[in-house]
């Protein structure tokens, strides 16, 4: 029975570090710089949703709606007023620049939202899906905790097809890729940066909203998943979306089992401590211009089985 | 409220200009009779909440005093005026406050002070400078001998010593469980755990279920192992938003119908206890500012002094007095401010002190001694909620009686 509750609990945590690190590589790969803002656009389409349907009294679906197309426009705001300003500038003012502006961006928009809708708590309800519940092998799951897996699923599924079956998704991985290559095959930059960055928003937004009902709105919401998010893009490979999903779901069972055996410590502590050896087996396996760790690790071992061989 | 000055922006926008006539401005009405009075509250960043409580409480708490023509102090009457700053949740800005506050501002007191680690990090400035100074940090750290930092709220390690009284009296419960926050304040929980039932040799076991960060979200795991362990009851030490998705996380799963749910101060320190009243179903929670909330529950008022009820009933009646129990808190030690201004006869930190340390001081809390270390003996409950109408309805008082000031492990006082 724990074990089966263990594995529903981190397929939950997981749907939603796999989003949140989703949305936010696809900002990180295309621009080559994490957007430090992404936890505050979180917590900005969960606001959106508590304005227009807690406070205004509107349909959750509206609400849903709302706050992905709220946020959306407010990344395209800020990609195309703030951050686009800074593309033709040399290396290090661009990746202080971007840092320094979403960093900023992030405080004011918390801020914001302190001053609007206060400090406190904030419980948002959507629809009964809170209330309502299933039994799985005599595990409670509730409705919302299933919408979440499924939105998570569908999430994926979606990005899949674009990425691997639209113009638009072939450039962001080419840009991903070699953005001087793109560049000279003729991708438009400037508007795959745009696309980019409004779509991490709408997706970051629809995640919070979910992440908010299933625990509680604050205008720091999302912070603590920030740096888990950087933890999950590293490891599932920068601008890589289904590595962020495959690594945020084992980061979310990996947390749900650990915790039978560990302090939160120790599951923190080991996380990172995967992290730096990645860096390190890195930094041994791969020679300069490699990329891929796997890649890398299978060619060695070829090497060594060919050596063995002869 | 035209006494009561917020300069948090003020002195900042002076010291990056440096304009003369405006750091003349920033040093305050030092003129005249008031007696200056220092608050340091997070009105920004994680603890911004309760900051802002602190500063409507205080001002409703000058109003009053000022309404009524000012304090008797030392044969004259003198008006009271609070330079308050914003410390931005941040242990640097409130050391840089305190640092203002004591040298340039000459305050007699520090009203409020907050969160642990702000504690500590003023704690040097103002014995220095021999500021007597009420802080809402829960550390026992700054409870030294001769200490100018007081506090009408429980340190740590006396947190969970009601609950622990209840499970030591209890017949039903043998074992509790225990989920405690990362840091000194779940260490200090575990160590009078330990202390507790494995050397003061008190009825009953516990098992560390595991620690959390204070941003968790999550608690489902936690839920899940305390669910499945060998227990009786679950005590959880933590506070603010934090308890609040536990408690409402706790309820959804179901695990309050399973065995009671024991908090601290935590529990009784809510930011909105209205927003998880239906998930509070078998919840005990320690109410030391928190039973004034409910005190015409007839249970609850018979924990509560005629002379606390009488003043709280005063409180209730200024105007714009906020209605919360972190409010009722700092207006406590306003109150103990002003039994010592008046008492001391004086605006010397030294004497302040002096009044304050050893003389049983009446507010809204209830009779409270604070001891050389700081630290009070005050009036608590334990009280078991019911949350089944949807609201967090008081069920019983599982304990009540004079919180012991417990300010380390083993215990320093007779329990």
């Amino acid at each position: 029975m724990v074990l089966l509750e263990s594995l529903i609990n981190g397929l939950i945590q997981g749907s939603i570090f796999a989003v949140f690190a989703a949305s936010f590589t696809i900002i990180f790969g295309v621009m080559d710089i994490p957007n430090m803002g992404h936890a505050a656009l979180f917590a900005g389409g969960a606001y959106v949703f508590y304005q227009l349907v807690n406070l205004t009294g509107l349909p959750w679906i509206v609400g849903l709606i709302g706050a992905v197309l709220a946020i959306a426009v407010l990344g395209a705001v800020v990609e195309k007023t703030l951050l686009s300003r800074l593309y033709g500038r040399k290396e290090s003012e661009y990746v202080f620049g971007v840092i320094l502006v979403t960093i900023g961006l992030a405080r004011i928009l918390e801020r914001g939202y302190a001053q609007i809708w206060g400090h406190a708590p904030k419980y948002i309800e959507l629809g009964n899906l809170q209330e309502n519940s299933v039994q799985v092998s005599g595990t409670s799951v509730s409705h919302l905790e299933l919408v979440v897996i499924a939105f998570a699923v569908a999430n994926f599924a979606f990005l899949y097809w674009l990425i691997n079956y639209t113009d638009t998704g072939l450039s962001l991985q080419a840009i991903v890729q070699n953005r001087e290559l793109a560049i000279m095959r003729g991708i438009n930059v400037d508007r795959v940066f745009l696309i980019a960055f409004t779509l991490g928003a709408a997706m970051i937004a629809a995640a919070g909203v979910l992440n908010a009902a299933m625990f509680t709105l604050e205008p720091t919401l999302g912070f603590s998943l920030l740096i888990k998010a950087f933890i999950i893009v590293i490891l599932g490979g920068i601008g890589r979306v289904m590595g962020a999903m495959v690594a945020g779901y084992a980061l979310g069972l990996y947390e749900a089992f650990a915790v039978l055996y560990l302090s939160s410590y120790y599951i923190y502590a080991s996380e990172f401590a995967v992290l730096i050896a990645f860096f390190l087996l890195k930094a041994i396996v791969l020679s300069e211009g490699e990329d891929s760790l796997i890649a890398g690790l299978k060619e060695r071992a070829t090497s060594l089985r060919q050596g063995v061989a002869e | 409220m035209p006494e009561y000055k917020r300069r948090s922006f003020l002195a900042k926008s002076c010291a990056a200009t440096g304009i003369a006539v405006g750091l003349a401005g920033c040093m305050g009405d030092s003129g005249g009779s008031q007696v200056q009075l220092g608050a340091i509250n997070p009105l920004s960043g994680s603890a911004a909440f309760f900051g802002e409580l602190a500063t409507e409480a205080q001002s409703a708490w000058v109003e009053n005093v000022n309404g009524n023509g000012g304090l008797e102090i030392g044969g004259e009457t003198r008006e009271i005026n609070i330079v308050e700053y914003d410390d931005e949740s941040s242990n640097d800005q409130a050391r840089s406050a305190a640092q203002r506050l004591t040298t340039s501002d000459n305050v007699s007191m520090i009203l409020s002070s907050w969160r642990s680690n702000g504690a500590i990090a003023i704690n040097e400035i103002i014995n220095n400078n021999q500021i007597p100074t009420f802080t809402h940090g829960f550390t026992p750290q700054v409870n030294t001998d001769g200490t100018y930092m007081m506090r009408l709220t429980v340190s740590t390690v006396m947190d969970a010593y009601p609950a622990l009284q209840f499970v030591s009296d209890s017949d039903d419960i043998e074992k509790i469980g225990v989920i405690a926050e990362e840091g000194d304040w779940g260490d200090d929980t575990l160590d009078l755990m330990e202390w507790w039932f494995n050397e003061a040799d008190n009825a009953g076991d516990y098992e560390n279920l595991g620690r959390f960060s204070f941003s968790q979200q999550d608690f489902s795991s936690y839920i899940t192992k305390a669910r499945n362990s060998d227990i009786d009851a679950l005590y959880v030490q933590t506070w603010a938003s934090a308890m609040q998705r536990f408690i409402e996380q706790q309820d959804s799963a179901g695990l309050n119908d399973d065995m009671p749910i024991l908090t601290g101060l935590g529990g009784a320190d809510y930011n909105s206890l209205g927003e998880v009243g239906g998930s509070m179903s078998n919840v005990y929670a320690l109410g030391v500012y928190t039973r004034l909330s409910y005190a015409d529950d007839d249970q609850i008022a018979e924990t509560i002094s005629d002379e606390a009820l009488s003043q709280f009933e005063d409180y209730q009646s200024i105007e714009n007095a906020p209605d919360h129990p972190t409010a009722y808190n700092v207006y406590a030690d306003a109150q103990a401010a002003e039994y010592a201004l008046t008492e001391a006869g004086s605006t010397n930190g030294e004497d302040l002190r002096e009044a304050l340390v050893g003389n049983e001081i009446t507010t809204i809390l209830g009779n409270a001694t604070i001891n050389d270390r700081g630290q009070p003996s005050i009036p608590g409950a334990l009280i078991k909620f019911d949350g089944s109408s949807g609201d967090a309805e008081i069920d019983t008082v599982a304990w009540d009686g004079q919180l012991p000031p417990i300010t380390s492990i083993p215990p320093e006082t007779d329990l």
